[in-house]
């Protein structure tokens, strides 16, 4: 068949992806060891004696791994939308990018909840959130939510696995080591391409992808309502659910920017992940900038206008001691993923990842934003002393945390990519199929409207000059 | 000569040395300090000094208090203590920041010096307002916020009215503790020598603490049962704080008993910030026709004084 | 003589001062202080409490197990009632009976002294109370959707006879849960008076409120008390607390309901998709055998 065909000469390009692997490779892998080795030991300091060694006191009882938390929770659920999203949509240019897509929704919610864990004071009463659970509580349903998008988010991933998990236990002359391909024989469930299974497939993937997004919405409105409903200024707000979503997908899509243009100079996969594909994110990135734009806006404009007294204090805080913190994230942040894509001069591979990191970094200081400088300005004055009471100031520990999960999340990302190829190749090789479907059949659609002689002649006409 | 003179005024100086000293240990020797006899029956626990039949000082162990009788487990505790809802009142115009009900609170729960179940604020509502002591505890609310986000049920309010924390559940989420807009709750973020108290623990005498769980105060509920006030109300110099049960409508501070409904109207009670819906259990009489001016609060250590040096009151103060 | 003599003699001098300074205070014994308290109470014994202190550089300090005597006296002549040993906090109780007899003089009032015997370092302290013997009755009546009290208060003459009592205020409690809550005063005359009770009280969870009248401060009668229990309270019933709230332990129906639904909602759509891929797998296995 045309597209089988076309599924192994993708298949052979990218095999030497997953076999060879370079001294560089090595190298990176175990830099990451060393960040996520170190994030373990400051865990168990941790563990050891107490939070008393993070910054977090008893105003500002939140900090960093909270806003990492939310961080790595927004990629996810950005993943999940974006994928979701093109593949009810049937994007053309969908299918390079699909599987990063995919990749980063399963990575990131893995990594998520270790942030909250690392919050937690009592560990050993972790099965308590099982045990005794409240359904009152806001933690308690982002415990299900949770748990029911991981589960939704593995299968769904599993789903865009099997066929390439498929070609790869029948590709034949590879150098990948026989356990490997005896994982591949068991992952990819007897997968023969038949038509029953292929019509099995797409129709569970489509459920899935619709499914997907309803629950991607859902799970991060209930993060967003962990704050929401809690009377602290700034916290106490009703667009908090969207603008929450919102602002996720945003930071999503600066993170799959970023990963599509690492791989692309990794693998050489140039042909692939085209500039149509940047521009593509990028459309989606600004206009979720803009979005973001709106919603902060008109976040602060209510709060800055009204004369309530503990939101003043909240503006206050945020214009003085956070005040080059605000403007980059809210400004900086916005303006830029907006102009560079906005203007199609400034588009370039290059430009477009720069906003996406730009993005990223804007968005991560944004949820710090939401979370410290409220809890810094309570109804009760804060009468102390002791400095660290007064403002949070991180300490190395959460720093290293911090990019402990970092890492965890680049290592899973290399890990995975060595699994599978980082294209899905099945799904290249049926949009690329679709595509020429399309044209063949925009032709015909095209020489139908042809009727009177005269058009005839002047579109036979264009077509020679065109010879 | 000279040399003689000096050994003369070295020797009158030993010698005058020596006689202060012996009468001095004669009046430690009558006073008995020099050798308290330990009552040898008694274990070392809080000791305190008493006078024997005979005149001699006696270091006595504190009566030591059968906590497997009165123990009450966390699961009773959630149980209130029936047909009661308690409720305090506290006047704002004798407080005057004498940290009694703080210290006695502290020494009580086995607090380190730096945490507070009671604090004292000195509030300020505007500029020109007059800036006033306010002693806060738990507001021990009706619609407790804490509670209802609490994701595993630690903290509970019951039938009493009071709310309760079980430190034997909690798992240190501190959801709790965001949810509070009164700021009363507080974390114990390390181990410490205080959290090492022998004594079995129940929620309603919330010792021993727990390091990585949250802790409060709890209106005392193991005093309560026995017949005695919140460490709070009977530590206040000034009889500030009113205790009782709303269902009989009577409060006291140990010396005056008063009807709690005609307490509050006629002294104007009010809640904090009662906006918040939130429906506390402590009220509070406004700071008119006070005892005391406020700078009798500013007795204490330069540390607690600097606490309040945000307040508009105090930095007019400091410039002046 | 020589400057070492008349040192000598010096040193000598005042060491034998100290010595005598220490030995007087070492002589000087502990001041100590006996409080006595007393009450007639409902069931007309009388209770005396003393609290037993002695005097030091740090206060007054509790004395612990010291023994003391209660005497009443009359007349000059004084009879041994009992005594009571003090508790840690320097407290003792000592209780007489109803109909114990008392020492009375030709006025009928009675003394009783408390004494301890100083032992030791601790010097001896004494306290005393006089008062006339009261007869004190309560009844309780409720008419006219009136509740009301009566008191008849009179004294026994010393032939005898029965006088009434003169120009008294009597106290009125009711018990709460701490300390007991003054509610009026009833001012007796010619030996009777009448107090109408409040009927705003809650009293306890069923109404019941336990009546204190006291006699109290007076200078002829000491300290007189009568309770009596009744069900004058108009006791509200307790907070009705909603069963299903946000901070009980049951949570809102249609929260539990909603969860329900949505969960099912996505979790079905989760065992379709199990399911399809479980029959993947068996068609994929039949392809494997042939």
């Amino acid at each position: 068949m045309e597209s089988n065909k076309r599924k192994q000469e993708l298949l052979k390009e990218f095999l030497p992806q997953l076999e060879k692997t370079s001294i560089l490779w090595y190298a990176w892998v175990a830099f990451l060891f060393g960040a996520i080795f170190l994030g373990i030991y400051c865990l168990v300091l941790q563990i050891l004696k107490g939070h008393i060694i993070t910054g977090m006191r008893d105003n500002v009882v939140w900090g960093v791994y909270i806003v990492n938390f939310i961080f790595f929770m927004g990629i996810s659920y950005a993943g999940a939308l974006v994928s979701g999203s093109m593949h009810l949509f049937k994007t053309s240019w969908r299918g390079p990018i699909l599987r990063i897509a995919e990749l980063t929704t399963i990575i990131a919610l893995f990594i998520g909840p270790l942030y909250i864990l690392l919050c937690i004071g009592r560990l050993d009463r972790l099965p308590f959130l099982f045990m005794y659970p409240r359904i009152q509580s806001p933690i308690t349903w982002d415990v299900i939510a949770i748990t029911t998008d991981l589960f939704g988010c593995l299968i769904y991933l599993y789903l865009s696995f099997i066929r390439d998990f498929a070609l790869l236990r029948d590709s034949g002359d590879t150098k990948l080591p026989k356990w490997r391909i005896n994982l591949y024989t068991w992952l990819a469930l007897g997968y023969h391409d038949t038509p029953s299974q292929r019509k099995r497939i797409k129709n569970v993937t489509n459920i899935m992808s619709a499914m997907i997004i309803a629950i991607a919405i859902i799970v991060y409105s209930v993060l967003a309502w962990i704050f929401s409903v809690t009377l602290q200024p700034g916290w106490h707000s009703t667009i908090f659910g969207p603008y929450f979503v919102i602002a996720a997908v945003f930071s999503g899509a600066g993170v799959i920017i970023i990963l599509m243009r690492v791989f692309r100079s990794i693998y050489h996969l140039e042909k692939y992940i085209t500039k149509q594909h940047f521009v593509g994110v990028g459309m989606i990135l600004m206009i979720l900038s803009m979005f973001f734009a709106y919603f902060t806006f008109s976040e602060y404009l209510t709060k800055w206008y009204g004369s309530k007294k503990l939101d003043d204090n909240l503006i206050q805080i945020l214009f003085t001691q956070y005040f080059w913190q605000f403007v980059f994230s809210n400004y900086v942040g916005t303006l830029l993923p907006i102009i560079i894509m906005g203007i199609p001069r400034f588009r370039t591979i290059n430009t477009i990842t720069f906003a996406a990191i730009v993005a990223v970094f804007a968005l991560w200081m944004n949820r710090y934003l939401i979370v410290v400088p409220t809890l810094e300005t309570p109804y009760m004055p804060i009468q102390d002393t002791r400095p660290e009471w007064i403002l949070y100031k991180a300490t190395w520990i959460e720093w290293c945390l911090t990019f402990g999960g970092i890492g965890t999340f680049c290592l899973l990302f290399t890990l995975a990519a060595k699994f599978v190829p980082i294209i899905p190749v099945s799904e290249v090789a049926d949009a690329e199929l679709e595509m020429s479907a399309e044209l063949a059949k925009g032709q015909n659609n095209y020489e139908a409207t042809i009727t009177t002689p005269i058009k005839k002649q002047i579109v036979l006409k264009k077509e020679a000059n065109e010879l | 000569m000279d040399n003689s003179l000096n050994e003369r005024k070295n020797n009158r100086r030993k010698f005058l040395r020596v006689s202060f000293l012996t009468g001095l240990s004669a009046v430690a020797a009558k006073t008995g300090f020099a050798d308290i006899p330990v009552d040898p029956e008694k274990e070392s626990g809080e000791m305190v000094t008493l006078l024997s039949p005979d005149g001699q000082l006696v270091k006595v162990a504190k009566e030591k208090i059968n906590y497997m009788e009165k123990y009450i487990s966390p699961e009773a505790s959630r149980q209130g203590i029936p047909h009661r809802k308690f409720v305090m009142v506290i006047d704002l115009a004798k407080c005057k920041n004498a940290r009694k009900c703080v210290e006695n609170c502290q020494k009580a729960h086995h607090l380190p010096p730096h945490q507070e179940f009671m604090k004292v604020y000195l509030m300020q509502e505007s500029e020109e307002a007059a800036p006033y002591w306010m002693p806060k505890p738990c507001f021990h609310c009706d619609k407790p916020l804490c509670v209802s986000v609490c994701p595993v049920g630690a903290t509970y309010k019951r039938s009493d009215g009071i709310v309760l924390i079980d430190n034997e559940r909690c798992i240190g989420c501190k959801f709790c503790m965001t949810g509070c807009p009164y700021s009363a709750r507080q974390f114990n973020w390390a181990d410490s020598p205080y959290l090492h108290v022998d004594q079995p623990y129940s929620p309603e005498t919330s010792v021993p603490g727990k390091e990585g769980t949250v802790s409060k105060c709890d209106f005392c509920p193991d005093m309560i049962r026995d017949g005695k006030m919140p460490h709070c109300v009977s530590a206040c110099p000034m009889g500030v704080i009113y205790f009782g049960d709303q269902l009989e409508d009577i409060v006291t501070n140990g010396e005056e008993t008063i009807r709690f409904s005609e307490l509050i109207s006629s002294r104007s009670g009010y809640r904090h910030l009662e906006d918040l819906g939130t429906k506390p259990s402590v009220y509070y009489l406004p700071p008119v026709n006070r005892q005391f001016p406020v700078d009798r609060g500013f007795d204490n250590d330069d540390e607690i004084n600097q606490r309040y040096k945000d307040v508009p009151y105090v930095k007019k103060m400091h410039k002046n | 003589m020589s400057y070492k003599s008349i040192l000598s003699r010096q040193s000598l001098i005042l060491f034998l001062c100290s010595i005598m300074a220490s030995i007087q205070l070492v002589a000087q014994n502990t001041a100590s202080t006996l409080e006595l308290k007393e009450l007639k109470t409902s069931d007309e014994s009388r209770i005396f409490n003393v609290k037993l202190t002695g005097e030091s550089e740090a206060g007054a300090i509790p004395v612990f197990q010291a023994k003391v005597d209660f005497f009443t006296s009359a007349d000059g002549k004084s009879e041994l009632l009992g005594s009571a040993s003090t508790s840690r906090d320097g407290n003792a109780t000592f209780k007489v009976e109803k109909g114990t007899r008392l020492l009375k003089d030709k006025e009928g009032t009675s003394v009783v002294k408390a004494s301890f015997n100083g032992l030791g370092k601790l010097n001896s302290a004494e306290a005393s109370v006089k008062f006339k013997e009261l007869n004190l009755h309560i009844t309780l009546s409720e008419k006219d959707s009136l509740n009301t009290i009566q008191l008849q208060a009179s004294s026994v003459g010393p032939n005898g006879e029965t006088l009434p009592l003169k120009e008294t205020t009597f106290n009125l409690y009711v018990q709460g849960l701490f300390t007991k809550l003054k509610i009026g005063e009833c001012f007796v005359d010619g030996g009777a008076g009448s107090f109408e009770f409040p009927k705003n009280i809650p009293g306890d969870a069923n109404g019941n409120l336990k009546i204190f009248v006291r006699l109290e401060d007076n200078e002829v009668y000491g300290e007189v008390e009568k309770t009596e229990n009744a069900k004058w309270g108009n006791h509200r019933s307790g907070f009705v607390e909603p069963s299903r709230s946000l901070w009980s332990s049951g949570a809102p129906i249609w929260m539990i309901t909603t969860l329900i639904i949505l969960l099912t909602g996505v979790w079905s759509h989760y065992l379709y998709a199990i399911i399809q891929l479980i029959k993947i797998r068996k068609e994929g296995k039949k392809i494997d055998q042939n």
